[in-house]
């Protein structure tokens, strides 16, 4: 399968501002992502979960080139975008297409749906006149009535925004949906919808999905792989499946505690976490989840830890991971 | 589109009449009445008996109120109690010369201040940035009768460019076009400041709004999501700026009419209340507010032509 995406080794980091400094160190840098390593490739839906914080949406928006990248290689589609003219980047960042969160607020309010597909065909080159059955052609597909195409955003409920999100940015023909939080703020029930279409055109486009969200129960539904971001990295790494039965970083065992189970007969236990995260600004030493983890040792709280390798697939970053109590291998990161 | 307009064409119609009962109705709460103030100390009983059936005193409230605004419909807006001139000649004699001081005193501000405040918000935290906003305050702040008076020192005084006061000769265009160019300047700085603060403002707005993240992503030029996404949006501000700022004009720029010795509205009613001619006050008043329901009835469609969600919002 040949690789959507590559990120090795990146960096973003933001110039912030920080209170109750002195006047002279107001300005600090922070990292938001210290280093992330990631692949994907066709067809394949690849989650990002964590707090809020902890890095996923700049690494999406990076790759949207809304952010710039500190350090480190970005490759979309298998050519580097580094070192690209402003155009050439432009081109091959129409292979990725983003949708945020704010699905109605996305979609510019003074153009009607029509002339909001419209724009994103005129980029991909189609000619005035095949833009309008093209974009009939694009509404069915996402399950819309053409005669939507008149509307204005703010005329559309939130599912049929996210849906006119989605027919536009498959008018670009991306290879890649950057999927920033896909359900927000929608009903269970248009949720579910949203899901099966994102799944469904998955499957008859041959698109990959990097999606990004707090809700486990979607992230287990659909996802192939997982990524657990913490404080810009990602500590855990793998096939969906075999993370959220056997996670191996404690902090992953945490966040899949304070999920809560559908079933009101499981038995709830106490997240087993303390504490909050951490500031970017003064990020802990050491393994950075020491603060909050229980397992913690005096090693944790001095020595970064090197990478696990749990299978083939799959690692995290941890002195003690769960289930295995000697590492199967340790490889030095 | 065309609902709304029906719909606010009536909102206009309704601010009209409206103006034009409570200017009546003032008419009477006012101290001093007009026959007194018309025939002077050594009128007679029957010269003031002749002036109140003339000017139709003695009828109803309601009869005078009915017959005011036939009179309106007709056109009509009385006679000047002093030169027994009609009053709508005498506004229409000094209106050109409100209408173009006021379109030339609004059309450079917005030709240079929303393009300035626009590259302002582009290049936020920049030199120019700063330089826009400082200056902008600078121009707000500065009365238009000072500017009007520095500007007669410099320009017609010492520099001797322009000239400093009148119209110039009558039917001469380009003569009548230099005039313009002192008063115009005068009354336009303020607006300048203004307008490029307002459109920078809601431009950094805008350009902070999801939708044009949104664009930028999917990879439309920079300069495409300016003009075409962008300032259609933060421009309306600015469009209600400008129908403000024909209101206030429209009777408000007395002093720079003083200053250069034009004529213009805002003298005319300004010497009319002095003389207590209350219909001329009336007539021009009412001219006024007929502009000015105009303007912002201009404006408001410009900004639901821009706009889809004004629309529906009446």
């Amino acid at each position: 399968m040949a690789e959507v995406l590559n990120l090795a080794g990146i960096h973003i980091r933001y110039r912030v501002r920080v209170r109750n400094a002195g006047w002279r160190n107001r300005m600090r840098e922070i990292e938001a992502v210290a280093g992330v390593d990631l692949a994907i490739s066709e067809g394949e839906t690849y989650a990002l979960v964590g707090e809020s914080g902890s890095g996923k949406t700049s690494i999406a928006m990076a790759v949207a080139g809304l952010v710039p990248i500190s350090q480190g290689r970005l490759a979309i589609a298998g050519t580097t975008v580094e070192g690209l003219s402003g155009d050439q980047a432009r081109a091959l960042r129409r292979n990725v297409v983003m949708l945020f969160q704010d699905a109605v607020g996305s979609l510019s309010p003074r153009l009607t749906v029509r002339s909001l597909i419209a724009e994103a065909l005129r980029l991909r080159g189609v000619t005035n006149k095949e833009r309008d059955g093209e974009c009939r052609r694009l509404l069915s597909l996402v399950g819309l009535r053409t005669d939507l195409m008149q509307s204005y955003p703010h005329q559309l409920s939130g599912g049929q925004a996210r849906r006119v999100g989605i027919a536009r940015a498959l008018a670009l023909e991306p290879k890649l949906i950057l999927a920033d939080e896909p359900t927000a703020g929608l009903d269970v029930s248009v949720q579910g919808d949203v899901i099966n279409l994102l799944v469904r055109l998955q499957r008859e486009l041959g698109l990959a999905v990097l999606m990004i969200s707090h809700n486990l129960n979607i992230v287990r539904l659909i996802a192939g792989r997982v990524g657990i971001m913490y404080l810009g990295r990602i500590v855990e790494q793998g096939p969906a499946a075999s993370v959220f039965s056997a996670p191996l970083h404690p902090y992953t065992s945490a966040l899949l505690a304070a999920n809560p189970h559908p079933d009101p007969e499981v038995e709830w236990r106490p997240p087993q976490v303390k504490g909050e995260v951490p500031s970017l600004v003064e990020r802990p030493s050491g393994c950075e989840f020491h603060p909050r983890c229980f397992h913690a040792s005096e090693l944790c709280k001095t020595t970064f830890p090197s990478k696990v390798v749990g299978d083939p697939e799959r690692h995290a970053y941890c002195h003690w991971p769960l289930g295995l109590d000697v590492p199967v291998q340790s490889v030095q990161s | 589109m065309l609902r709304y307009a029906v719909k606010r064409l009536l909102l206009a119609l309704a601010i009209v009449l409206s103006t034009a009962t409570a200017l009546f109705c003032m008419v009477y709460l006012i101290p001093g009445d007009p026959v007194s103030i018309a025939l002077g100390p050594r009128a007679t009983a029957e010269m003031r008996q002749v002036l109140i059936e003339r000017m139709g005193l003695d009828q109803p409230l309601v009869v005078q109120l009915l017959r005011f605004f036939g009179n309106l419909l007709r056109g009509d807006l009385g006679r000047d109690v002093w030169s027994n001139r009609e009053v709508l000649d005498i506004v229409l004699e000094d209106l050109p010369h409100t209408l173009a001081l006021l379109g030339a005193g609004l059309f450079w501000p917005v030709l240079v201040g929303v393009p300035l405040g626009c590259y302002a918000a582009v290049n936020r935290g920049s030199l120019a940035d700063r330089l826009v906003g400082v200056l902008s305050v600078s121009v707000i702040a500065l009365p238009s009768f000072v500017v009007a008076i520095y500007a007669l020192l410099i320009f017609a005084v010492h520099l001797r460019w322009f000239p400093a006061i009148g119209v110039g000769t009558p039917g001469a265009v380009s003569d009548y076009l230099h005039h313009l160019v002192l008063p115009a300047f005068a009354i336009g700085l303020g607006w300048l400041g203004y307008l490029a603060r307002v459109v920078r403002a809601s431009m950094l707005e805008v350009l902070g709004e999801s939708h044009i993240r949104t664009v930028r992503a999917y990879g439309v030029s920079e300069r495409r999501i300016i003009y075409h996404y962008a300032l259609k949006i933060a421009i309306q501000p600015a469009v209600a700026l400008v129908g403000i700022g024909i209101g206030t004009l429209l009777s408000g720029a007395v002093f720079a009419e003083i200053v250069f010795a034009r004529p213009g509205i805002g003298k005319l009613i300004y010497s009319s209340v002095l003389n207590r001619n209350y219909p001329v006050v009336m007539g021009a008043t009412i001219v006024t507010t007929s502009l000015l329901a105009l303007a912002t009835l201009v404006v408001d469609l410009i900004n639901a032509q821009l706009d889809p969600r004004i629309r529906e919002r009446l």
